[in-house]
């Protein structure tokens, strides 16, 4: 695989209440995290069923990543608790297939602090390129991880394993607002488009019905996004979607 | 589209005697399902009205009144061709199971790399390369998604091994096998099935096999039955694991210990009115000492479906049928139904489960029966 440039293709489904406000947060923040992670957002984690989960792989991202609301938090009472039942049917169902459960990522979780957020997405990201290199051999295709459901939400984020997650979390530097060029990501991740650090884009006033900030911002636009991917039907909403990371509004 | 399904099924000859539909076990609870009217419509050339139906995706291809027809019009295939057109025209089934069964299906042809056969119980023997090889099929699959339902198939897929190990044979189980595409196919996906076709055909290759024994009759009538017609003369025998055993018994390679106990047979849509299998099976059950066969009144070409096929369309009248099938089986006697196909056993447990009949009769796969019956 993922021979491409340098970060994997993950596809991140987020439930659109707690984790969709992390990920509207950390544009907010002006985070950055990984431009070749797409984020769409569902309306609850329990909605994601076992055979979206092996349509999406059978797209052949590199990694899915699923986010739900923490334990007891669920907006419809147990859509995060019946989500993980499904992704523990579908990492079994992987592992009979020959793929790695490990390629399945899940966060329980209610912080709806960006950070994490961004640091969840590139803590999978991480743990997925390791997986990649690991397995050189067994094949896994580069393409893109197949969009299912785009659309609603114009912007989101994904999460991914809780500890990477945890782990990566402290060190990484938000983006403080404007200057998001300088900042762009200690890390040295190569990004592979140019910036479009446009600022500006922003304006879609999704406001978000949780916690925190309900100001009317939100939305990040994305920095450092792939261009290539760009083809995404539903450009701009996939755009804002995917947004890299210093968002701002 | 619908001409050339009318020329190749021959539904032109259709006299409209009705014979199928009187035949029909899901006309029987669903009043609005008529294969006549089904080809009717076609023979008016009302492509849009047999395209949008949505009762092509109730038909269980049971093969029941194809097996009837005095015309011998071809009804599955009428049926699987519609539904390839139906679902290019935008109107694709219902999937059963949340899509969970077609979804892996599918994933096995792309996204999927090799199997994992840390399933294979220690005590068992299986090689890379041989003579003869096990196509297990999507047991490894049923075995996540159907435990719940009481099913074990991981179970079964051992069993076919136990067996065919206790007859002296050591088969090859490969890591490359994909599923046999039976089910795409029957839904209208023929593409997704020949994909699985090549890979499974080069993996056999491969092997260097030239015997190919199932426990599935699905993934038996696709090799036997289909494959020839897109891949040409397959260059190996099939046996279902039924016809194997019972050839080894017939060999003196395989005996079996007492066993008492009345069973009846469900005989397998695939394995039956397809590919014509309705003996081996019975002396197989019949070469356990001690072990009595009493027939269902509706048995071998006769019989009863297990109202479910292709993973699309499972509805209150599938049920319906499943438990007609299940008080029939349980009329004989029987203390135990054994089935020839895991999927049969798949929906006949689903349905005993659903508590609408008390104390319903024991389903079991033939090589589990079997397989206790070799003692240890
Ligand atoms: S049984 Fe055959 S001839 Fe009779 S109505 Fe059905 S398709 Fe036509
Ligand atoms: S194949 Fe079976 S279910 Fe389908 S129309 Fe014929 S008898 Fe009915």
């Amino acid at each position: 695989m993922v021979s491409r440039s340098g970060d994997p293709n993950i596809l991140a489904l987020v439930c659109a209440w707690h984790p969709l406000t992390a990920a509207d947060n950390a544009g907010e923040d002006g985070c950055t995290y990984s431009a070749k992670a797409t984020v769409v957002a569902v309306e609850c984690a329990g909605r994601v069923t076992t055979a979206a989960l092996l349509k999406a792989l059978a797209g052949r991202p590199d990694g899915v990543l699923v986010a739900a609301c923490g334990r007891g938090d669920c907006h419809y009472s147990n859509g995060n608790e019946s989500c993980e039942k499904v992704v523990e049917e579908t990492r079994e169902i992987m592992r009979v297939a020959g793929i790695d459960p490990a390629r399945l990522g899940f966060d329980l979780s209610s912080d709806v602090d960006g950070r994490r957020f961004a640091s969840l997405i590139d803590g999978f990201s991480e743990d997925i390129s390791k997986l990649n290199g690991r397995a050189a051999g067994r094949a896994r295709a580069v393409r893109k991880p197949a969009r299912t459901r785009s659309g609603k939400r114009t912007t989101k984020r994904v999460s991914p394993k809780k500890k990477v997650a945890t782990k990566r979390a402290t060190g990484r530097k938000k983006v403080t607002p404007k200057k998001k060029t300088a900042a762009k990501r200690a890390t040295g991740r190569k990004k592979a488009a140019p910036k479009k650090k446009t600022a500006a884009k922003r304006a879609t006033g999704r406001k978000k019905a949780t916690p925190k900030k309900t100001t009317a911002a939100k939305r990040a636009p994305s920095t450092r996004k792939t261009a290539k991917r760009a083809t995404a039907k539903k450009k701009s909403a996939t755009k804002s979607r995917r947004a890299k990371s210093t968002g701002r509004k | 589209m619908l001409e050339e399904t009318i020329q190749r099924t021959k539904a032109y000859y259709c006299l409209e005697c009705g014979i199928c539909t009187g035949s029909c076990p899901v006309s029987r609870y669903h009043p609005d399902f008529s294969p006549r009217l089904m080809v009717e419509r076609a023979l008016l050339r009302a492509e849009g009205l047999a395209l949008e139906d949505r009762e092509i995706w109730s038909c269980l291809t049971c093969g029941t009144c194809s097996a009837r027809c005095p015309s011998l019009v071809d009804y599955n295939e009428f049926t699987r061709s519609t539904r390839v057109a139906a679902r290019k025209d935008g109107h694709p089934g219902v999937d059963t199971h949340a899509g969970t069964v077609l979804a892996f299906m599918e994933l096995q042809t792309k996204g999927a790399g090799e199997r994992d056969l840390s399933w294979i119980a220690d005590d068992l023997r299986t090689s890379r390369k041989g003579k003869v090889l096990f196509f297990t099929g999507c047991l490894p699959y049923f075995g996540v998604v159907f435990r719940d339902y009481g099913v074990d198939a991981v179970g079964m897929a051992n069993s076919t091994i136990r067996l065919m190990n206790a007859a002296g044979v050591r088969p090859v189980v490969s890591p490359a096998e994909r599923c046999c595409g039976h089910d795409p196919y029957w839904t209208g996906d023929a593409e997704t099935m020949k994909t699985l076709a090549r890979r499974n055909l080069r993996m056999i290759e491969e092997s260097g096999a030239r015997k190919v024994v199932f426990a599935c009759p699905e993934c038996y009538a696709m090799f036997k039955l289909v494959y020839p017609d897109f891949f040409g003369r397959l260059k190996f025998e099939v046996a279902h694991v039924t016809e194997f055993l019972a050839a080894s018994v017939a060999k003196g390679k395989l005996a079996f210990g007492e066993m008492e106990g009345t069973v009846t047979y469900q005989d397998p849509c695939r394995l039956g009115r397809y590919a014509g299998v309705y003996d081996e099976p019975r002396e197989l059950l019949a070469a356990v000492p001690g072990l009595e066969l009493v027939e269902m009144p509706r048995a071998r070409a006769e019989a009863l479906c297990c109202g479910s096929s292709g993973w699309v369309s499972c509805t209150r009248v599938n049920k319906r049928i499943q438990l007609e099938r299940l008080t029939e089986a349980a009329g004989t006697g029987a203390s135990t139904l054994v089935t020839g196909c895991p999927k049969c056993n798949i929906h006949l447990a689903c349905a005993a489960r659903d508590g609408d009949i008390d104390d319903p009769i024991e389903i079991r796969f033939v090589t589990d029966l079997m397989a206790e019956a070799l003692g240890t």
